[in-house]
């Protein structure tokens, strides 16, 4: 049984910086459940400080009640790897909310709660910016190994675990990142007991060639490539990642990302020149989100073109 | 003003500051600003502004103080969200965090505020 969804990257949303990607972030069904949650808290926070006193309905103004909305949102929208790098970057907000709190107990009592509550808020902001900074600076000097702007191996890492949890092997043909997603693989401890193995480019007299035999679509290229790394490797899931290389016209206009499973297999065309993000980055991140779709069986997004 | 209309008040005005904060982080949406939006003091920004009007500076202060905990407290869980996502996922993930917040917020009243 083969699954194919096809398209202009159906799963992703629009480019950031951009009103549409706004759009797609900000549906009011969304919007309405970060305010049932916002509320909830709140109220919760009234009636255990009415209850149990001040400090304690306090202590529940920090409850983590976003946190299950927001990341959820952005793994059903972009993926587990940005999930993971927005987790990060909440554990420099969570920080910056105890200089909030600190802020607050320093400056209420000496000047109009108001001022003394903007001073807090505008300090939140700036120092969980400045956190952020520093914590991915410091992680670079300490070696954390970066590839490509703002990809880090942790994002890599649900797919391995994934494959280990479903008992999967990965085989990877990596054309159109030079081979920084196998980098990236088999950077994550542990990993060499899923990656089969992985190549980056062939000559077209070599068996790996899969040159786009005249007619044929880069997303039909792509598939044939991620079944040869599979079945070359001996693996239950090839990923290919690779971009046009047909005539002149149609050259380095889209990355083609495809995964082929035991049941499933998935394709996702991205323009190289929609949005900010590095199309690698973009590639990679597609990859890891079709990738585990496949490994869990699960049915692929799909949005209409625009 | 009694008990119900201000904790009705408190809930409104804490799910608009959530939906306000969640539209300022969406809209300046460079990657910069990956996560950290999901630990804006939006609910507390609320409550502590309407506990500031109704109860006056020190119920702020105590306020504040046990904020202070339940803020130690969800830095733990973000830091523990970050393997816990990679494992299980986002929404397990955040759920293990949040029991973890609920571990040591629990453990820090028990030391520190009761």
């Amino acid at each position: 049984m083969t699954d194919r969804v096809i398209g202009p990257d159906p799963g992703l949303p629009e480019a950031p910086g951009t009103r549409a990607h706004l759009r797609s972030r900000v549906e009011p069904s969304k919007l309405a459940l970060r305010f049932a949650f916002g509320a909830a808290v709140s109220a919760l926070a009234g009636v255990i400080g009415d209850v149990a006193g001040a400090r304690a309905g306090g202590l529940f103004l920090a409850f983590p009640a976003i946190l299950p909305a927001t990341l959820t949102l952005i793994e059903e929208n972009e993926g587990i790897s940005r999930a993971v790098s927005e987790t990060r970057g909440a554990v420099a907000g969570a920080l910056a909310l105890v200089g909030f709190a600190g802020v607050v107990i320093a400056l209420v009592t000496h000047l109009p709660g108001i001022v003394a509550l903007l001073v807090a808020t505008a300090g939140w902001f700036v120092g969980a910016n400045a956190l952020y900074f520093i914590g991915v600076r410091t992680a670079r000097s300490l070696k954390e190994q970066v590839y490509l702007p703002d990809i880090a191996v942790a994002e890599v890492q649900p797919i391995v675990e994934t494959a280990r949890r479903t008992r999967n092997t990965i085989a990877v043909a990596d054309p159109a990142t030079g081979g920084v997603f196998s980098a990236l693989l088999t950077s994550v401890p542990g990993a060499s007991s899923i990656f089969r193995g992985g190549f980056v480019g062939a000559a077209h007299d070599t068996s790996m060639d899969v040159t786009r035999r005249a007619g044929e679509d880069g997303e039909t290229a792509a598939l044939e490539m991620a079944a040869r790394a599979r079945r070359a490797f001996g693996a239950s899931l090839g990923i290919a990642l690779t971009e046009d290389d047909g005539d002149d016209a149609r050259r380095g206009e889209h990355i083609h990302v495809a995964v082929v499973g035991r049941c499933a297999q998935r394709v996702v065309s991205l323009d190289v020149n929609a949005g900010p993000e590095h199309v690698h980055a973009r590639a990679i991140r597609t990859a890891v989100r079709l990738a585990t779709e496949v490994a869990e069986g699960r049915p692929g997004q799909q949005r209409a073109a625009r | 003003m009694s008990a119900v209309p201000l904790i009705a008040l408190r809930a409104v005005f804490g799910g608009c500051l959530v939906v306000a904060f969640a539209l300022v982080g969406e809209w300046l949406r460079p990657k910069s600003f990956s996560g950290l939006f999901a630990a804006a003091p939006s609910v507390a920004l609320a409550s502590l502004v309407i506990t500031d009007v109704t109860r006056g500076a020190h119920a702020t202060w105590l306020s504040a103080l046990g904020m202070l905990a339940g803020a130690v407290a969800f830095t733990a869980a973000a830091v523990v969200a970050i393997d816990a996502v990679k494992r299980f996922g986002a929404m397990r993930g955040a759920l293990v965090s949040i029991a973890v917040w609920g571990v040591v917020a629990a453990s820090l009243w028990a030391v520190a505020l009761r």
